[in-house]
Parts: C-alpha cells; structure tokens; sequence
C-alpha cells in the first residue's frame, strides 16, 4: 500500500509551526500557511521518496524543536516558544555557526518555501501568473 | 515501445537478455541505446528511477517535478571540510535524467580544452577537428538554436545593455529548445515540451527500434566470467524505495551511463576500475550562486526564456555569467528575513532579475562509496576558487548597477544585501564566511577519468574500463578535465563518438 505521509504527525505539527512563522504573511488578507496546510502538503508530496530523505528530514524537523537551548539558551522546545521568541530563533538558525544547526534552517526552509510560494492562491497574491506565456517564438535559427 | 516498470512488476524474478545493457538513461545512455539500435543490436536500458513519459512531465507542478524527477528530491550535496560551503548538487531522476531539468543551455567543448586533452593527456582522438562532427551531429538532433530575441525578459535586456555600456560583450545562449514561450521554470521541466531533452530525442527512437526500458531498476551487482562481464543484477524499486523483487539481465556488453557522482559507487562496490586508485577521484562540479538585482520598477524576470544571454568574455577568466529561471519556491527560500519580512521581496518579484555565476574549478573534489544508496559527494572550495567566486559576484554586482538596480540580494554572509556600487567593490573573499555561503552546481564530471595508461585512468580512450574486454563507461565521468562550460553537449558528443567506436568494433565486441 502506498504510504501517504512522510512524517509522523509530531513532526508534521513542529513542520507547520515553522511554516506559520517562517509565512506569516502579517496581513489578514493573505494566505497563511494554515490555510493551506503547507506541513501536510510537504509530507504528502515527500511519502514517495526514498527512504533516506523521509528519516532525514524528519529528523532536521525535530532538531528545530529541539534547539532553541543551544541557539538562544531557551529550555523550551519551539513549539512552545512564543510567536516573538520563535521568530528570533528562526532568524539565528539561518546563520548558526554549528554546520548541522543551519543545515536544519536552511534544509527545511527550501522545502517548505516551494510548497507555500508555489501554491496557487499565494502566487495569485505575489501577481504570478504560472499561465503566462510568450506567443511560440520560432524564429532566429542562429 | 517496451517499458517495463519495475514498481509494477509481477514476478518476484525478472530475467531477460540482450546483445548490449546499459545501466543510466540520461544524456550519454539515451544516446548509446539509440546508436546501438541503429547498429541492429538488441538493448535493456536500465533506470533506478521512474518512467513519466514526456507530456505526463509537462503537467508537473514545481512541487511535483522536484519530488519526482530530482535524484533524493533536490537534496543531494557536496560538503567538504574547512570553510568551505555546502554546495547543493541537483541530479535528475528517472528516464531522461539529469537532461529533463537543463536550462537547455548548449555549449561545446572549448577548442582550448580539447586542445588540452590532447597536448597534456595525450587523447590524439579528442582534439577539435576530430570531434567537430560529433558536436554537429549532436546539435542537430537536439535542434539547438539561438535563444529568440523575443524571448529575453526585460530584465534580460536592461543587464545586457549595461554590460555593453561596460564595453562587455554579450551574446545569447544557444539552447536545445524550440519554440520557447518564456515560461521561465526550464529547471523543473518546460510546461510546453520546448525542451529537446533526451526523453523526447533519443529516447524515443530508442524505444521504438526495440530497446527495453526498464525503470525503477536499481543496479547493485555486475557479473563476470573471468574478467569479462556477463550481466546485471539488482531489485525493483517501489515508490518510497522498498526494494521488491530481483532482476537479472545479462549482455554482450555492459555500459555504464549513471552520471558521475554514480557510475564510481557502482564500480567501487563491484570492484571494477579500482587498479589506478583515482576512481572516484578528480571531481569538478563546476561550483555558482545565485543572486537577485531589486529594480525599482517591473522587469518581468519570470516571463522570458530561462537562460538567455551569457558574457563570453569573463569566461576566460573562469567566471560564468548567465540569467537563471528562478520560480518563487526557490526565491522565497533564499530572500532575507521571516515572514512579511520576505514577503516584501516576494510582492516586488517582478521587481527581482535573477542572475546566476559559476566559477572554473580550480579545485577537485571525490566521491566517497559508503553503505546506503547515496555516496558522500566531497568537494572544498580553495583559496583560488573563493577569490574568482567573489571576483563573479563583483562583477555581476557591477553591471546590476549599472543596470538600475536599488540593491543586490545574495546569500555569501556577511554580504546579503549590497546597496551601492560601493558595498560590491568593498566585498573581500577574506571576509566571507564561506561555511555559511550558499552554493550550487549542476555539472558534475571527471570521477571516471578518460586516459591512455591503466596507471592515470580508469577507461582507455574507447571508454573501456582497462582491466575488463566489454565494460564501458560514457558518462559525464570520463572528462578528463573540468569544461567551464554546461556539459550536456560534451557529454552527449562524447557518448555519440563511443558509440561509433564500439560500432566500428563490432566483430570483437559481439562475437
């Protein structure tokens, strides 16, 4: 049988904390990661890799939660951090000087960017219109 | 046409023959399977990842292509020790390889190369006159063409227009891509099917002269009779990676077509090609960044062709200067700031010119065989590299200016934000803290190098793997040195000329 998700999920509630910080559009009139469930999505579109990538990524996703003691000496997972402290945390995680640390911020930030960015609803808001196109150009053989 | 997808096989033991097997079915194995067809040999293409035909890849969303045609979907990197970045590697995945996810972007190889090859290593049938007509050959079947005009994004032309005010030169790029409507997202399959990727020019006539395809086939175990190779062993794969049953196929001939980061893994792990100790060894990846120009009205970066112009003439000092397509999952991962701090990027995207470097590899890197699918890809960036790599992002960060851009984003900490014309000359390559950088590449090459002794290579100048009569490699391993140029084309000129080789050998090679 087909699995269905990537993560367990724990991981995918510590996924869409991250997201909702990471997207908060800070306006009520857009889409918010929530709304569109990017944690899921993610673990949906990644159920079909390869088995390394699942326990991996799973495992960087939980060392977010993790770390908050080792990036701004917090004991609290970060999760339960508040909105502000979550916040500045992402923002140290990025650029930590501890390889593995900033592995975990940027790793997941690729992955979770396309599948928010790359929503319909979220490129209609950024005035992307996937189905533009140029008229078929076939010219200049050069 | 015979596909057969190992995911949905039925018996637990699938056996099969033929005159030839090759093991990879991107750039160089597509064309290998269709010269041996047209040389009335029976073929079994083996591929570790799934079979999509081309249109079905043309309905992908960027979520989807990633997921499905990205080898470990997009995270394979080359990570080195020191201050040295992490350098993000994207490999294809799936019939086609890598050559489905190519900007299309066609070079040959630098005569100063070829000439290279032949004065240094002594690779006589390297030299540019004798493969001139296989680059002729190789671009006519890819239908490579200028990038039309009509097709650079205004962004495109206002950084063309600065670089000539700067009395740079700067040309369009020749693609294999026909008809292009400017969907700008190459890298993750053209929506329309303008790319001449292998899975629409090779493959194809392939396929219908008889080669079986077989997908989802994972190659772990060659087999021998003395030191001849007699077949391929390995197991089905499932979606998620479950290995199902086993399969067998065995050939007159053996190729291997696994791409560079690949192929050495598989030969380590079978004990071939060993006897030099470079296997594996000599690793160019061809190393670049990413950086985004912040005009102060729209340009309309994302509608127009994705690579369009290139500048010839910091080339020759090992710099690479081109336009990338850069859809918004990939900008929105790498703007500054959290939340509506990078959404402020986001809303200005038509704002926002993409421009990609690549630098000359000045360095080597390996590929390191170790338990599990994926080898370690280990590649460091020394003092050279890290000077000529800053030395790209200040004249990118130049001609951005002279363009008209309000400031320059780039990801080489502590540089992100450059403002002024000033912030790009102050940049130091001593200041950078190149742990922290971001980096990619697309070309990895050279870990199977060509040579004409058994002690300095692992193929002779045929392809074969010196110490076994009827193994070849073809793939963008056996370049013996690094191009400063997109490979696809060498590659597939290199595949086109061994295959005529081993055409012409046919009565020693098949018996």
């Amino acid at each position: 049988m087909a699995r269905e998700h990537a993560f367990s999920p724990g991981v995918r509630r510590i996924l869409q904390v991250y997201c909702d910080r990471m997207y908060d559009p800070g306006r009520e009139d857009r889409t918010t990661p929530a709304d569109i469930a990017v944690a899921d999505r993610m673990s949906r579109a990644m159920a079909d890799g390869p088995p390394e990538n699942r326990f991996g990524i799973g495992m960087l996703i939980r060392m977010i939660n993790w770390l908050p003691l080792i990036v701004m000496g917090r004991f609290s997972r970060f999760v339960k951090l508040s909105v502000e402290d979550q916040d500045r945390y992402l923002e140290k995680l990025g650029s930590h000087p501890w390889r593995p640390i900033r592995l975990a911020g940027v790793g997941i930030k690729v992955m979770t960017s396309i599948q928010y960015w790359q929503h319909p609803k979220v490129l209609a808001e950024i005035g992307v219109d996937e189905s533009e196109l140029l008229p078929e150009i076939v010219e200049d053989k050069g | 046409m015979q596909v057969i997808e190992g995911r949905k096989a039925e018996k637990k033991r699938f056996e099969d023959s033929a005159d030839v097997v090759i093991i990879g079915s991107g750039a160089s194995g597509a064309v290998l399977a269709k010269e041996m067809i047209d040389d009335g040999r029976s073929v079994i293409l083996l591929e570790e990842g799934p079979w999509y035909t081309p249109e079905q890849k043309c309905q992908f969303s960027i979520t989807e292509a990633m997921m499905k045609l990205f080898r470990s979907q997009g995270a394979t990197v080359a990570a080195g020790l020191g201050d040295t970045p992490l350098i993000s590697n994207l490999l294809g995945w799936g019939a086609g390889g890598s050559s489905v996810l190519t900007g299309g972007v066609c070079f040959r190889t630098p005569d100063s190369v070829l000439d290279g090859w032949v004065k240094d290593l002594g690779l006589d049938q390297l030299s540019p006159a004798a493969m001139e007509p296989f680059f002729d050959e190789v671009e006519a079947d890819l239908r490579i063409e200028l990038t039309p005009e009509a097709a650079l994004s205004e962004g495109v032309r206002r950084y063309r227009s600065a670089a000539e005010s700067m009395g740079m030169e700067a040309r369009r790029v020749k693609r294999n891509i026909t008809g292009c409507r400017g969907a700008s997202r190459c890298n993750f399959v053209c929506p329309v099917g303008a790319k001449n990727s292998v899975d629409r020019v090779y493959l194809p006539e392939a396929l219908e002269g008889g080669t079986k395809l077989i997908c989802d086939a994972l190659a772990q175990r060659l087999t021998f009779s003395g030191d001849r190779v007699t077949g391929v062993e390995g197991r089905f794969l499932a979606p998620g990676g479950k290995k199902l049953g086993r399969f067998r196929v065995r050939g007159k001939l053996v190729i291997l077509a696994m791409g560079a980061v690949h192929t050495p893994q598989f030969m380590a792990r079978n004990g071939v090609g060993t006897g030099s100790g470079l296997l594996g060894r000599g690793l160019t990846i061809h190393p670049g960044f990413r950086a985004y120009g912040v005009f102060p009205d729209e340009v309309k970066a994302g509608l127009g062709a994705g690579q369009g112009i290139y500048l010839p003439g910091p080339m020759e000092k090992g710099i690479t200067l081109i336009d990338i397509p850069t859809v918004p999952g990939v900008m929105g991962a790498t703007v500054p700031g959290i939340g509506a701090a990078s959404r402020e990027y986001m809303e200005k995207r038509h704002h926002i010119m993409p421009f990609g470097g690549m630098i000359h590899d000045y360095d080597e890197g390996r590929i390191i065989n170790v338990p599990g699918r994926e080898p370690i890809i280990e590649y460091s960036l020394g003092g050279r590299a890290k000077e000529t790599f800053i030395d790209a992002v200040k004249l990118l960060g130049r001609i951005y200016f002279e363009a008209g851009v309000e400031e320059v984003l780039i990801s080489i900490p502590p540089y992100k934000r450059l403002r002024s014309m000033d912030d790009v000359e102050q940049m130091d390559a001593k200041q950078v803290q190149w742990k922290h950088a971001e980096s990619a590449s697309f070309h990895p090459l050279g870990t199977v190098r060509m040579g004409t002794s058994a002690t300095d290579s692992i193929v002779d100048p045929s392809g074969r793997v010196w110490e076994h009569p009827n193994l070849f490699v073809v793939d963008g391993g056996i370049v013996p040195t690094h191009l400063g140029v997109n490979a696809q084309v060498t590659i597939m000129a290199l595949a086109l000329k061994l295959a005529r080789g081993i055409r012409g050998r046919a009565g020693e090679l098949f018996g």
